[in-house]
């Protein structure tokens, strides 16, 4: 029989899957639905200390003979502090404890509760991870708990071993009278020792059909690149799957597709006929709303994701795996012992897609004017590309293999000029930077610098940040150039004669292919193009490209119609 | 102790270090001689860069800056952090606690003597595998310098002619080697590291009364992209220095953005003059001779 409560019931289901069966008790209101649930299930050993500062001694002598995982569970309040002195030697000697610390509800902090302390991160730096699992109210409190739990006890064999803290909020005691415990989520991390932990991820790797590889931002010396196109190229063969990357992923091999396509707009129906049944992720960040869909589908797919520091990352409450080891590694060894080849029709249903894709006319706008670029700039040049829409932008346009960069761990704007000055000083080549008005002037004193004679920044100038008209637009929001997209009249001709920068700019198609032809060839100084374009053309363009690109069905498209007729009365839809 | 650190971490860089010009012209120091010094001004643009510089030659770049300039790191350190791109921030401090450091990375060590090397040492050779794709901060606490100019006490005194006791001379980042008790009229030293002028702009955009602003060429070039706004105001009246290793053509980008722009050698009375009578925002730039 065990608790209802949700919170409790993770952290039992976790402890058990993990084989983690030794519990020291301390006696309590605050912590009896886990003590009440563990005392009665067999594959529990319990026992019974009354102060807590000896129960966490005998548990680390326990824990040091046994080496194996010993828990500890206490009342909240200053029975926890007592845990501290153990915890500290378990530190340093490299002891797995789990603090299980209950504790109250988290919100009536310093407002005259009784037996309430801030328990929170109280263990400071002698625990390799502390925890805090809120009271689950819905779905997502309840997956919160799942991920936090399941972080907390796979840091406590990680880089070494050590204690963990996993402080769990009570309100309701209850008597404990569900019969099932629910089964919920592991996560496991499999490092390139554990041959038998490979095995039988080989054997679940072939009960999947649609495999689909998701490579976010990653940046690698050309061997080895090379190395990882053979190993994706021969998983390929081996298996039902396509590669989704992004320009910033640098890698290239047979199945690889540009999924952010069609992703940015494929709507959450029309996707689940695209869902893979696996999904792996390597590199960090990928900016396409891929992420969303998969997300959406979290409860429908399995996600293993691979990383060479085994952190934590679960993208789309999906997490299965943890691969703690090199990408080539990975896939190499996933891929053992596999002689046959698949078949490729998740591959080809993915690839006819995106064979359909079309683009409408882009007119004289930031769209086009990367395009054009998109088409000149040669093979395995540097490009750098601000945040967000240039790079989106060259992500739908880029024909070539470029090695591309962009400041995608924390999407500001601040820094993408300078980023780009620091990768292009070690550049023989030309190198490029694609950046919009407001990254330009935010950064403008890296203009400053002595720069090489092959920088190219290519700066499309539309007097305000693109991402907002995309986001929102003038239609729906008439002052959206004041303060939410910053609008400006700065040109950086007025600038340049500050820099040793040489200057071109352009207004229209004649303009830019005059200016292209000297941009793309070495020159005695760096240049810099000023492209202007219209910032509610631009992003009027972009929207018609999505538009153009997306499966509706007639439900749907007749609920679009009738929002559009809603919002703008029959007339403005110009019926012929 | 310095030369010690940058010793002990020069196999485990990309050979190269990132620092303004008023310590790359000041740090004597023989292990500097090892590695090859990039000069960029800004502390959080050098962040960036050397951001950029570790994550295209995959081994790490040494940013040196000091304890004034470390908030401005905050921002390049964060994105390093989450692209977990290694960057070594070395920081020369005069000791007071930056709190901020713990907040944003883990790997956080104060270096006050030889035996503070041990921790840093121990995680460097022992157990590099684990923190290679870490951003680390390491503080050195130590007397640095940092060269001041002089503000020139006639141009002082002249301005003060036109003023009276509710106006303000607001210097930035110069040294005031007289008294200035006794003069009819208010005058402020700022000597903060970053912002002087939107500071400055904020200041005058509520203001009724005269308020000039005398600073370097330094701290136009960490600002200079504030003038790319709305709130550049009539009462705008600024004299700029130049200084060593800050000197750029600025006159273009202050009058794009409809400032008299005036460039001297030399103060003379009628520059004041019309520095003080002017309806529209000036600014006056004093070239070095």
């Amino acid at each position: 029989m065990y608790t209802k409560l949700k919170n409790v019931q993770v952290i039992i289901s976790l402890l058990k899957q993990n084989g983690i069966k030794h519990l020291v008790l301390s006696p309590g209101t605050r912590d009896a639905p886990l003590v009440y649930s563990v005392e009665r299930d067999p594959f529990f050993t319990c026992y019974s200390m009354v102060d807590e500062r000896s129960a966490a001694y005998f548990a680390l002598g326990l824990s040091m003979q046994l080496d194996e995982p010993v828990c500890l569970s206490c009342t909240s309040s200053t029975a926890t502090c007592n845990y501290l002195p153990a915890v500290k030697e378990a530190y340093k000697k490299k002891v797995q404890l789990v603090l299980l610390t209950a504790d109250r509800n988290n919100y009536l902090l310093k407002q005259g509760e009784d037996q309430l302390i801030v328990q929170e991160g109280m263990y400071g730096n002698y625990v390799k991870a502390a925890v805090n699992l809120p009271i689950v109210n819905n779905q997502q409190d309840l997956l919160y708990c799942i991920r936090k739990t399941n972080e907390a006890l796979l840091e406590l064999d990680h880089f070494g071993k050590g204690p963990v803290q996993i402080n769990f909020q009570v309100q309701v005691i209850d008597l404990c009278r569900e019969k099932e415990l629910p089964h919920y989520r592991k996560v496991e991390r499999v490092n390139i020792d554990n041959n038998k932990t490979w095995d039988r991820k080989r054997t679940e790797l072939s009960k999947f059909k649609k495999i689909m590889i998701v490579y976010g931002e990653s940046y690698y010396s050309e061997e080895q690149r090379q190395r990882i196109t053979a190993a994706l190229n021969s998983f390929s063969e081996k298996f039902n799957c396509i590669v989704s990357y992004e320009v910033t992923s640098n890698i290239s091999c047979k199945n690889a597709l540009r999924t952010c396509l069609v992703a940015e707009a494929m709507t959450d129906k029309e996707f689940t006929q695209y869902a893979p049944d696996l999904v792996i992720t390597f590199g960090n960040h990928f900016f396409s709303f891929l992420k969303y869909k998969l997300r959406n589908s979290g409860d429908r797919i399995v996600h293993w994701r691979v990383c060479e520091d085994g952190s934590y990352q679960d993208n789309f409450d999906a997490l299965t795996t943890i691969f703690e080891c090199k990408d080539d590694y990975f896939i190499n060894t996933i891929c053992e012992g596999v002689t046959t080849s698949s078949s490729h029709n998740y591959f080809e249903l993915w690839n006819d897609r995106l064979q359909k894709v079309v683009f409408p006319n882009l007119g004289f706008t930031n769209f086009y004017a990367i395009q054009r670029l998109s088409n000149n700039i040669s093979s395995n040049s540097l490009v750098h590309l601000t945040i967000l829409n240039s790079l989106r932008l060259f992500n739908f346009t880029c024909k070539n293999h470029v090695r591309a960069f962009s400041n995608l761990g924390a999407d500001g704007i601040d820094g993408g000029m300078s980023t780009f000055f620091g990768q292009a000083s070690i550049e023989d080549d030309l190198a490029f930077i694609i950046a919009g008005d407001l990254s330009f002037f935010y950064d403008l004193n890296s203009s400053l610098l002595q720069h090489k004679r092959g920088i190219r920044v290519f700066l499309i100038n539309n007097f305000a940040g693109s991402e907002f008209h995309n986001n929102f637009g003038l239609d729906k929001i008439a002052s959206l150039n004041k303060y939410i997209a910053a609008g400006h009249k700065s040109r950086a001709k007025s600038f340049v004669k500050a820099t040793n920068f040489s200057y071109l700019s352009a207004t229209n198609h004649e303009e830019l292919e005059n200016a292209l032809q000297q941009f793309i060839k070495p020159s005695e100084e760096p240049i810099l193009l000023e492209v202007f374009t219209d910032a509610h053309t631009d992003s009027q363009t972009l929207k018609k490209f999505y538009a153009m690109n997306v499966v509706l069905t007639p439900k749907e498209q007749l609920y679009r119609l009738a929002k559009k007729i809603a919002r703008n009365g029959l007339k403005k839809l110009r019926l012929r | 102790m310095l030369n010690d650190l940058l010793n002990m971490l020069y196999p485990f860089t990309n050979g190269s270090i990132t620092t303004s010009y008023n310590h790359s012209d000041n740090i004597d120091c023989d292990s500097l001689n090892k590695y090859k010094i990039e000069t960029v001004n800004d502390a959080r643009s050098a962040t960036f860069f050397a951001l950029g510089k570790s994550k295209n030659m995959f081994k790490p770049t040494v940013l040196l800056i000091d304890d004034q300039e470390a908030a401005s790191t905050y921002t390049g350190l964060t994105e390093a952090i989450y692209q977990k791109v290694q960057v070594f921030i070395v920081v020369m401090s005069k000791g007071e606690k930056a709190d901020f450091w713990s907040f944003c990375t883990g790997r956080h060590f104060v270096v006050r003597t030889k035996d503070d090397f041990s921790e840093l040492a121990e995680m460097l050779f022992n157990t590099y595998e684990k923190i290679k794709f870490e951003p680390m901060v390491i503080e050195v606490v130590m007397d640095y310098h940092v060269n001041r100019q002089a503000v020139d006490e006639n141009l002082i005194l002249s301005i003060g002619n036109y003023l009276d006791k509710s106006d303000t001379v607001s210097v930035s980042n110069m040294h005031m080697n007289f008294d200035v008790t006794s003069l009819n009229f208010n005058v402020t030293v700022d000597n903060g590291e970053y912002g002087i002028i939107s500071k400055y702009i904020g200041y005058i955009w509520r203001s009724v009364n005269i308020n000039i602003l005398i600073c370097t060429s330094r701290d136009l070039y960490l600002d200079i992209n504030t003038f790319n706004c709305k709130y550049i105001s009539s009462k705008l009246k600024v004299f700029v220095y130049d200084v060593p290793g800050y000197i750029f053509n600025i006159q273009e980008w202050i009058e794009a953005n409809s400032i008299t722009y005036i460039s001297i050698n030399r103060v003379e009375h009628s520059v004041i003059k019309d520095l003080i009578e002017s309806d529209n925002p000036i600014l006056v730039h004093v070239k070095r001779g």
